[in-house]
């Protein structure tokens, strides 16, 4: 019997169908489950990063701005849904805490037209932050003092602290993960990494506690990679997180990461450089891992205290106590946050006391790639797109009212280029115009049209029409280079963050990669060179992605110091792909220093099957289909 | 927020609005198959060697899953598939779609205790190897089904995937009662398992506490019978846990109910001779049509 003639129930009033149940005889559809992406105003792509694409987009419902996540399904022919994703959900679905970032709700996106592809496209839904803390170390404007470094560190140790007690080990703790709202607000992001751990919960005074089974020894950005995960340990505790804490604490002082090892042998030599040789006093347990033969003929001094000392001595002390060698005896999330270092003079600021930041770069950076996302693809005048140039001006015609915020008197809100700059401090001027912290384009429309004329310079300080930006750090040739292109699109009210500039300087394109400094070509030089040498990059395709995106940070930093090199012969539309790519937005992140998954050595299980060959060269596809149509 | 001891319950008007039931399917014949997929999960788990959380987690999946779907709409089988695929991930036991696919493709064709084997009395399906031999083609047609149902599936669950079961709750309220004896909790377990099959659909309805004091209530009342010396445990002793005598009433009896159900369904499939359950869509028009 054929499966399409159904005979029809005697008792059921409704006709036969052919293609019978999903929606009922008037073609509503039948079943809810869980809310359509059509609840939500997609506003523009975010970014885009190896784990997903991520929107800003605005709830019907209650008109809040949230972050869209793509969930990629790489490899959903063979693995399905993918086993991080739904760890993600799960682990995201049982927490709530103010410094943990809350998954507001699923959405799906079914695609009408094409009737092949039944499972439609899954998004997470997250409530939108303006700024991730790797964003906010790249702003030279925002000033990171001893009662912000506080304000900061105490939420992250507190969310921190929650997830160890809700059995939860983070297992990707770095500054990219940590989002920071407009409110001084911190929240925990990116979960694709955590898993619950079986050990009791961290006691008060008794550090991590000891480790009763494995786990996957792969996981944690390098940079923030503690030293027994290097040296191969397994039964490792929630203590790792406590170590990239500690990254974390004096990146903020340094505003660099402190710990950029260009390998994992490298990153141990760092480690050890830093934090003195190990010792059976020391790291009792060194001597025992699989990596101690390498390095236990090495000779080290301590530089920790001579390096570290701006923080004062209650903060090296609890640097000493987060950046300690033995896992065992490393200050626990609990101890750390009844730390001296938060009772001493200058005391931490509360959140809400945090000076308010202007709309991030990033977000003006994302806006930009708005744009190029969302735009038709040829509109009227045709430039639109051009990477010279013209093409700016597309943006100062047709949209003035989104970048021109400034010389409105009194409720002047800062151009939305201009970098963030804390409220009262550097920027007096704008002070008064911090009441309104919204992006541009969530103003009221009157107050946008208001406003409607050319971007004026903050007075005061500015002597000339350009927003404030940081000198250059000695060393960056690249950016002195894009200098003029940087300074022109803040003058037309464009966005751009000094570092979006650099990446200008590189890719030739005027969209600044809101994602960080020309990681891309960096990087994937960097990658091709790694390739040569070390012939597993090749081998290893599936990994090659997350191999790289874990290097991504070192990459990118390393490569700093270089000097701008020929590169502009480099394939464009790979260099567009990585930029893209490299905007790898976790969470409501507008850092895209890591993307969400990014700085992921390869979980457990079934994870290395997510991203396949194929889905690299289709994001390659939609990438270069992206940039024709932009060119156009 | 999920709290790791409760689950989101059926409401009272998912349970009346019973999708396959309003497709036309009789009640009786969608307990019936609800109850073998539930089997084929069971069977399934203990081949693929899974742990019981992850089968449990399956089946409630399942459940949940024809709460919100039809039969007709989402053939059994596929659902079965990516029930166990799910659970097995949201367990982390993750088993590939591949040695899912083969062992129920056995279970199927392969003469078992249980009767979702329609040639159970057939010995010659035995020795035949090829009968349940699954073919590269039908392979990558049961998967891609599959992995389509399990997305329909997070999306009819609004990705809510988390599903918490009763059974350490058994051990910590034994030993709460001060009672914590391996014959005891043995049988409570076993209770419990005995409870996925219920055509109540208690694991939906029911929290995980409530259902725990109900076998531990079973247990502890058979043991009793049996002479096996257990605790005698005080008097109204579920007030502690929270759960009403009425609930524990009604949940006693679903459990008991639910060998006969069982046997019942047992006897159905059984006598069918060479017909057995229909996992598809196909199979199920023509049970649907044969039934008139």
């Amino acid at each position: 019997m054929k499966r399409d003639s159904p005979a029809p129930p005697p008792h059921s009033q409704e006709p036969p169908r052919k293609k019978p149940l999903a929606v009922d005889p008037w073609g509503r559809p039948r079943f809810k489950g869980c809310e359509s992406i059509r609840a939500y105003d997609v506003l523009g792509k975010l970014g885009e990063g190896t784990f997903g694409e991520v929107y800003k987009a605005r709830s019907h419902a209650s008109g809040k701005l949230v972050a869209l996540k793509k969930i990629l399904m790489h490899n959903q022919k063979e693995e399905g849904f993918p086993i991080t994703a739904l760890r993600e959900i799960k682990i995201l679905k049982m927490l709530s805490h103010t410094n943990v970032i809350r998954l507001i709700e699923m959405a799906v996106e079914r695609k009408k037209e094409r009737v092949a592809a039944p499972r439609g496209t899954m998004y997470m839904i997250t409530p939108y932050m303006e700024h991730d803390l790797a964003g906010l170390l790249e702003n030279k404007d925002v000033v990171f003092d001893d009662p912000l470094v506080k304000c900061y560190l105490l939420q992250l140790l507190e969310g921190t602290k929650y997830l160890h007690e809700m059995h939860i080990l983070h297992r990707d703790m770095k500054a990219a993960n940590l989002l920071i709202d407009n409110r001084g607000v911190l929240k925990i992001a990116d979960f694709g990494l955590a898993r619950i751990y079986d050990e009791p919960v961290p006691k008060p005074g008794c550090g991590g506690g000891v480790a009763k089974r494995q786990y996957t020894n792969c996981v944690v950005t390098r940079w923030y990679r503690p030293p027994e995960l290097l040296l191969g340990e397994t039964k490792y505790t929630t203590a790792i997180d406590l170590w990239g804490v500690g990254c974390v604490f004096a990146e903020m002082y340094k505003r660099k990461p402190i710990l950029q090892g260009n390998s994992d042998m490298d990153q141990m030599m760092k480690i050890f450089h830093l934090c003195g040789p190990p010792t059976v006093k020391s790291m009792p347990c060194a001597a025992s891992l699989p990596g101690y033969e390498h390095i236990k003929n090495a000779h080290f001094q301590r530089t920790l205290e001579s390096q570290h000392s701006r923080m004062g001595s209650a903060g090296v002390s609890l640097l000493s106590q987060l950046l300690l060698l033995d896992p065992v005896k490393r200050i626990n999330a609990h101890d750390a946050t009844q730390h001296e270092y938060f009772r001493v003079d200058p005391l931490p600021l509360k959140p809400g006391e945090v000076p308010k930041f202007n709309d991030s770069h990033e977000l003006d950076g994302k806006k930009n790639r708005n744009h190029r996302g969302a735009l038709p693809p040829a509109p009227a005048g045709g430039a639109v797109g051009a990477p010279n140039a013209t093409s700016r001006d597309p943006w100062q015609q047709r949209r003035p009212e989104q970048w021109n915020a400034s010389g409105g008197g009194g409720n002047r809100r800062p151009p939305a280029g201009e970098p963030r700059i804390p409220q009262g401090a550097s920027n007096p001027a704008a002070a008064g115009t911090h009441r309104d912290h919204r992006p541009a384009w969530s103003k009221p429309q009157h107050q946008q049209q208001s406003l409607s004329q050319p971007p004026q310079p903050p007075p005061g300080e500015y002597p000339t029409s350009l927003p404030p930006r940081p000198p250059p750090p000695a060393g960056d040739t690249r950016r002195g280079n894009s200098e003029r292109h940087d300074r022109e699109r803040h003058h037309r009210g464009g966005s751009g963050p000094p570092r979006d500039a650099r990446a200008q300087a590189d890719v030739d394109t005027y969209f600044p990669s809101y994602g960080g400094p020309t990681r891309g070509w960096e990087r994937d030089r960097e990658r091709r060179r790694e390739g040569s040498r070390d012939a597993r990059n090749h081998d290893r395709d599936r990994d090659r992605d997350r191999e790289r995106d874990r290097d991504r940070d070192r990459d990118r930093d390393r490569e700093r110091d270089r000097s701008e090199r020929g590169d502009r012969d480099r394939d464009r539309g790979e260099r567009e792909r990585d930029r893209g790519r490299e905007r790898g937005y976790s969470i409501g992140s507008g850092n895209g220093r890591d993307s969400v998954g990014g700085g992921l050595p390869p979980p457990p299980l079934s994870l290395p099957m997510q991203q396949g060959q194929r889905g690299i060269s289709r994001e390659r596809e939609r990438d270069i289909h992206d940039r024709n149509l932009y060119r156009r | 927020m999920v709290s790791i001891l409760s689950n989101p319950l059926a409401t009272p008007s998912q349970l009346l609005a019973n999708q396959t039931e309003a497709d036309g399917v009789p009640s009786s014949l969608s307990k019936s198959l609800l109850w073998a997929g539930s089997t084929l999960i069971q069977s399934a788990g203990i081949l693929l060697r899974l742990p019981q959380t992850t089968i449990a987690t399956a089946i409630v999946l399942l459940q949940r899953f024809y709460l919100v779907r039809s039969l007709r709409s989402s053939p059994l089988l596929d659902s079965v598939h990516a029930a166990v695929f799910l659970s097995s991930k949201l367990t982390e036991h993750p088993v590939k779609p591949r040695s899912l696919i083969n062992v129920t493709t056995y279970l199927q064709h392969c003469p078992s205790p249980s009767p979702i084997s329609p040639v159970s009395d057939n010995e010659q399906a035995l020795q035949d190897p090829d009968s349940y031999f699954v073919s590269e083609h039908e392979y990558y047609a049961q998967r891609t089904r599959m992995l389509d149902t399990e997305a329909e599936m997070l999306k009819a669950f609004g990705f809510q995937s988390w599903c918490a079961l009763p059974y350490t709750l058994v051990l910590n309220y034994a030993q709460a009662l001060d009672c914590l004896d391996e014959s005891l909790v043995r049988r409570a377990i076993a209770y419990l398992n005995d409870a996925l099959m219920a055509p109540s659909l208690v694991f939906l309805t029911h929290q995980p506490h409530m259902l725990a004091v109900a076998a531990l209530y079973l247990a502890a009342r058979s043991e009793g019978e049996s002479g096996g010396g257990s605790a005698k445990l005080p008097e109204g002793w579920w007030e502690v846990f929270d759960v009403e005598r009425e609930e524990l009433g009604f949940l006693v009896a679903v459990f008991e109910g639910a060998a006969k159900f069982v046997e019942e369904q047992t006897g159905r499939w059984k006598r069918r001779g060479g017909k057995g359950v229909p996992w598809d869509l196909e199979a199920l028009e023509e049970e649907l049509q044969f039934h008139g």
